[in-house]
């Protein structure tokens, strides 16, 4: 006889089948057991004893391994969380970069609404652009171009979020009270913005880098000249009127100034008839009193 | 799924629901082909496990591998402390196993046969491997012997087997 033969022959090896009966009182029997000597608590024991023995480690006692599994997961945590504290302050080109925009991906995850997912990109971008201010002074040709392209990339993130909120404003999923308040900030915002991409390109400029500082120009002008344009139609469809708040705060300021200086005229005018009366009177008694003693 | 932890009483059920039959058949050919022992020593084995569930952990082996462990040490513990109820069960449950009703059958009958008459250690290494189809690293880490080992081992329990049948052959 062959081995094959004689393998094929051992696979083809029958049992009897175990009975129905047995199988159902066996299941009853090792329930009731089970059942028995288990209670919540136990459960709750042995799962807690499985998440702090994550690390199987040989010829060592349950309590040395459980105490050895927490200090590695701390050390994970604390090196985790140094490695994204550290990647907050990479720029474009930096090895935790990826980190960096890991990290924001996560938030982003998590945002809740449209309006905190705008805000949140407009931080990003405020981000990106103080990380190309702050390429701009290395002069790192490669750095900088990426760090550009990340600035323009940010800035279609924006304008998308800002069609996306046009759109649930539409479909009344979202008030047009929400998108007037994001839409106040964004101008500031975006004064804000291409204030700090002027003072980059004069670095660059001063610099030599006139290839780079164009293209931030361009983006510029783009980012600039389309958050007007969806501000206006914002203001053409809803017939809300977006105020700048700084002139706004200008104008209060102004007003605030003006009543003051009318409550202090007014202070002074009525405080000058009472001084007058008052030094009339003193002088009225005083006069004569010096002029008595004199 | 093959479930990975034997915490609540619904994890045993699910345990003994995929791996019954295997350690039935396991242990039917271990412990003379006798249907009730090997039912008794089934229900034993999984409630052994639940008792020493603390003790399991799936980094070091999976459930299966876990649960031939506990089934081989209750074959030894059988052996040992009830050698005179061997004696009574080694007469085999031959009607249990098929019918002889064809040349093939035949055939099935007289390999297990020989294979009762390998030595142990052969018997299980022929059972584990060929007939429960267990690979071999699974029945290296069940054994507690290296892989390479468990593969020599194999063979020279099938050539063995082989030269039995070839006796058995040439007698007729």
């Amino acid at each position: 006889m062959k081995q094959n033969n004689l393998k094929t022959l051992l696979r083809e090896l029958r049992t009897p089948p175990v009975s129905g009966a047995w199988v159902s009182k066996t299941k009853l029997f090792l329930r009731s057991k089970s059942r028995a000597d288990v209670t919540d608590l136990s459960i709750k024991r042995t799962q807690r004893y499985k998440l702090f023995n994550l690390l199987y480690l040989p010829n060592m006692n349950g309590k040395f391994n459980s105490m050895v599994s927490i200090i590695s997961i701390l050390a994970t945590l604390t090196v985790g969380g140094g490695t994204v504290y550290a990647s907050d302050s990479a720029v474009p080109g930096d090895f935790l970069f990826s980190v960096d925009k890991s990290t924001e991906a996560v938030q982003r995850f998590f945002t809740t609404s449209p309006l905190s997912e705008a805000k949140f990109e407009l931080k990003v971008l405020d981000e990106r652009i103080a990380e190309l201010d702050q390429l701009s002074i290395a002069n790192d040709v490669v750095s900088l171009t990426k760090a550009i392209t990340e600035v323009e990339t940010q800035t279609g993130v924006i304008q998308e979020q800002l069609k996306l909120m046009d759109q649930l404003r539409i479909e009344d999923k979202l008030q047009t009270q929400e998108q007037q308040q994001l839409m106040e900030q964004l101008r500031i915002r975006v004064q804000e913005q291409t204030a700090t991409m002027q003072q980059t390109q004069t670095k660059l400029q001063s610099g030599g880098d006139m290839v780079n500082s164009d293209n931030l120009k361009q983006i510029q002008n783009k980012y600039s000249d389309s958050i007007d344009s969806q501000i206006k139609d914002f203001e053409d469809s809803t017939g809300v009127k977006i105020e700048n708040q700084e002139s706004q705060q200008n104008q209060g300021e102004d007003t605030q100034i003006q009543n003051q200086n009318q409550l202090q005229n007014q202070g002074e005018e009525s405080g000058g008839t009472q001084d007058g009366s008052g030094s009339g009177q003193q002088g009225g008694t005083t006069t004569p009193q010096q002029s008595g003693k004199k | 799924m093959i479930l990975r932890r034997l915490v609540s009483p619904n994890d045993l059920e699910q345990l003994f629901t995929e791996f019954h039959e295997k350690l039935y058949k396991y242990l039917y050919l271990r412990c003379g082909r006798h249907r009730e022992t090997a039912e008794d020593m089934t229900q034993q084995v999984f409630y052994k496990a639940w008792k020493k569930r603390e003790q399991y952990c799936p980094s070091k082996s999976s459930v299966q591998n876990w649960l031939y462990a506990i089934a081989r040490n209750e074959v030894v513990d059988y052996y040992r402390s009830s050698e005179k109820k061997f004696q009574q069960l080694s007469e085999p449950d031959e009607s249990a196993i098929c019918t002889e009703s064809n040349e093939r059958e035949v055939l099935l009958s007289q390999v297990l046969s020989r294979v009762e008459l390998l030595s142990p250690d052969e018997k299980e290494l022929i059972i584990l491997h060929y007939i429960q189809g267990l690979a071999p690293r699974d029945i290296s880490r069940i054994l507690g012997i290296t892989y390479i080992a468990t593969k020599v081992r194999i063979h020279r329990a099938l050539s063995k087997l082989k030269q039995l049948m070839e006796v058995n052959h040439e007698a007729k």
